[in-house]
């Protein structure tokens, strides 16, 4: 399990970190989202013990994560890298010999990962070869098939398409219920919303949001409404509780200031019998994560 | 394995293929080959000159045939013209008068080359015999009169005002010696660390640096890469003692090679002197290696590689040219550049075998790169564990503060 204490980061008068906890246990996938700055790659480094935190701390199984725990993490950082001249075998092989694992069990093990992760190159290729997104699968394999227990990917689906997007989804999905305890940073809330069993929110530092992710949306409440029917953009405004209404083809995107107006709002659509579409939901993680971030630039 | 081999055995595999180190290894050999070659062509075809010796007593063919490295053969006038225009001999030598001794010489142009001044000194050991017998002296007074005047020569070092002996055989032993050494140091410090900077100034700059210190401590990287290195060098080494083994036997018989080794007095080498150059060597060789460490993880990007690799030169270069000043003489710069790190190992070790420094202070020079090496393989693996997050485009001095700074806030 790895528990995040109140840690603290400054650099100069620059608060990097502020008072940010969190704790993963095996067998979960915690998302951790914010703007660039926010603190999301200071919290990893601090985690992985480069940087040291002014307070609080971080401890993996109970200790503090020190060079003899360094066998049992995966880690993706943001910034990509691979020996170019190398081939893709050595490579793969080099980094997880690193981490306690023999040359033996690791070209057994290989086509298996590259067959996984559709990786397009043979094992005797040379990095450079291999085009960009095929160079990060590399990398990703790289930081995984030695099994950790521990797994830190900052950034990990930056630059993947769809298609290999979700290879990666299923990826740490299958890593997560060999009991891995994961953290992950990303700007693709689709992605989050998907993989996490919890999140976490930084801004400027600090931890704005943070539970799973029905949690942190029903908090929000269903101030989302969605709504196909006989009732006019003019006629839904004059409901009390409706902040706006936009059209969308044939349905109308109403944001409530109150969930309650929804209501009255259904039993006025629905007055007339059968309509298409009625859905109220909390905001998406997306629009949640707009919000936040513009929050403090109001 | 643990991870400190795990790295050495990346670093020594990765450049044993490299294209770049084998060209370091195989070109000297190579260069060695074709100037053997050469030699061996010239050797061969260098065959002893056919010398035609004409009115002349047979005592004296036979003296100038073993005293002169010409083939010297008694021949008629007739027999040595013709056997010249058939190109079958090479000079004619028609002795004129016997009482003064007089000769002439004739030597055909394409021929095997006649040494003259051989010849000569045959001819006058024989008109020295002759005169003598006719004055009637004796072999002993005989030698009497030809025993050279006796000349012994001895160089002196004044330090401080006082004459300090030292033995003048071995000087242009110890100057080639210092100054072989000097180049030895210099090729071996710039090359690998270059390497040393490239390799360190590529992870860097490929970003390969941070997911290596998830995996293995900053100081066991470090040590791994340099002992990699270190390990090329001795594989270096070892090649060409390996083939020098195997091409002994050709070489032995080699007249250029058996010159150049009577000319050498390698005493020299095996004394304390020699055990303080080796020291100075490793003691460099590791203190290059570390600055090339240094200024490799200061890169931001692949680019600047070539900038990581030029603070190594231009030390290099400095200690080289202190090197060969110190050959040509002692000044108070070269005294105080012979204690200064990085420059002491080259420059030191040649004061000391020149005599402008007792071997105490070579001593004392070394512990102060021992001391320094220490002290800045301290702050170098700092430096390389503080350096791994820090991007700062423009520049090896913006990088370094930023790296300094970063010391700071780091464990």
């Amino acid at each position: 399990m790895l528990e995040v204490q109140h840690l603290t980061k400054r650099f100069g008068t620059m608060t990097a970190v502020a008072d940010e906890s969190f704790t993963v246990r095996p067998g979960e996938i915690m998302g951790l989202i914010g703007q660039n700055g926010a603190g999301k790659t200071t919290t990893f480094r601090m985690i992985l013990n480069f940087l040291r935190p002014d307070s609080g701390s971080v401890s993996w199984q109970g200790h503090p994560l020190t060079a003899a725990d360094y066998n049992q993490l995966g880690y993706l950082p943001e910034e990509r890298g691979l020996y170019p001249k190398m081939r893709v075998a050595d490579q793969i092989q080099y980094f997880a010999e690193l981490r306690g694992m023999s040359g033996k069990a690791v070209r057994a093990a290989l086509p298996e990962w590259l067959d996984r992760f559709q990786v397009k190159g043979k094992p005797s290729d040379q990095v450079k070869s291999l085009s960009k997104g095929n160079q990060q699968k590399v990398q990703l394999i790289a930081a995984l098939i030695h099994q950790p227990r521990l797994v830190i990917l900052d950034e990990p689906f930056t630059g993947l398409d769809p298609v290999n997007a979700s290879v990666l989804e299923a990826g740490i999905k299958r890593l997560r219920d060999d009991g891995a305890a994961i953290i992950y940073s990303s700007h693709n809330m689709s992605n989050v919303e998907a993989l996490s069993d919890h999140l976490i929110m930084l801004k400027d530092g600090a931890v704005v949001l943070a539970g799973t992710v029905p949690e942190i949306r029903h908090s929000f409440g269903r101030t989302k409404l969605f709504l196909e029917s006989a009732l006019t953009e003019a006629q839904v405004q004059e409901f009390a509780g409706v902040q706006s209404v936009q059209r969308d083809g044939a349905r109308l995107v109403v944001t409530l200031s109150d969930p309650a107006a929804g209501e009255a709002i259904f039993a006025a659509a629905t007055a007339k019998g059968y309509i298409p579409e009625f859905s109220q939901q909390p905001p998406t993680l997306d629009e949640i994560f707009r919000l936040k971030v513009e929050a403090g630039h109001a | 394995m643990h991870k400190f081999w795990i790295v050495t055995k990346q670093v020594y595999k990765k450049n044993l293929k490299s294209g770049s180190w084998l060209f370091l290894v195989v070109s000297p050999l190579f260069f060695a080959a074709i100037i053997l070659g050469v030699g061996l062509l010239m050797n061969h075809s260098a065959k002893a000159a056919k010398l035609a010796v004409v009115n002349a007593p047979a005592a004296v063919v036979r003296v100038l045939d073993q005293s002169s490295d010409a083939h010297a053969s008694a021949y008629t006038p007739a027999k040595a013209k013709s056997a010249l225009q058939a190109e079958r001999l090479d000079g004619v030598l028609t002795v004129t008068n016997t009482n003064p001794l007089t000769a002439r010489l004739v030597t055909r142009v394409g021929g095997q080359s006649i040494d003259q001044a051989a010849l000569q000194g045959a001819l006058n050991q024989l008109n020295t015999q002759t005169q003598a017998g006719q004055l009637k002296l004796s072999a002993t007074q005989l030698q009497q009169l030809l025993s050279p005047a006796k000349l012994t020569t001895r160089a002196v070092a004044i330090k401080d005002g006082k004459q300090v002996a030292k033995a003048s055989s071995t000087d242009a032993v110890n100057r080639g010696i210092a100054f072989g050494i000097t180049i030895l140091m210099m090729i071996f410090m710039l090359v690998y660390g270059s390497i040393l900077a490239q390799e360190i100034a590529t992870e860097k700059g490929s970003r390969i640096m941070e997911m290596l210190l998830s995996a293995v401590s900053a100081t066991t990287q470090f040590f791994g890469k340099l002992c990699g290195i270190l390990l090329l060098l001795v594989t270096q080494l070892g090649i060409y003692a390996v083939v020098g083994a195997i091409a002994w036997p050709l070489l032995h018989r080699q007249a250029m090679v058996r010159q150049l080794l009577a000319g050498l007095d390698f005493s020299a080498l095996l004394s304390v002197n020699g055990a303080q150059i080796l020291l100075f060597f490793l003691v460099g060789t590791l203190s290059y290696a570390v600055l090339a460490a240094l200024t490799g993880s200061l890169v931001a990007n692949q680019e600047q590689v070539q900038q990581a690799v030029m603070p190594i030169s231009i030390l290099g270069m400095l200690g080289y040219f202190g090197a060969l000043m110190a050959q040509a003489g002692d000044s108070p710069i070269l005294r105080v550049a012979s204690y200064i790190p990085f420059l002491s190992p080259s420059v030191m070790p040649v004061r000391v075998t020149m005599g402008y420094a007792p071997s105490w202070q070579g001593w004392l020079a070394l512990g102060v790169s021992v001391a320094f090496l220490g002290l800045f393989t301290w702050f170098t693996v700092r430096v390389y564990r503080a350096n791994v997050l820090i991007y700062k485009e423009g520049g090896f001095g913006k990088a370094l503060r930023a790296t300094l700074a970063m010391l700071k806030v780091q464990r």
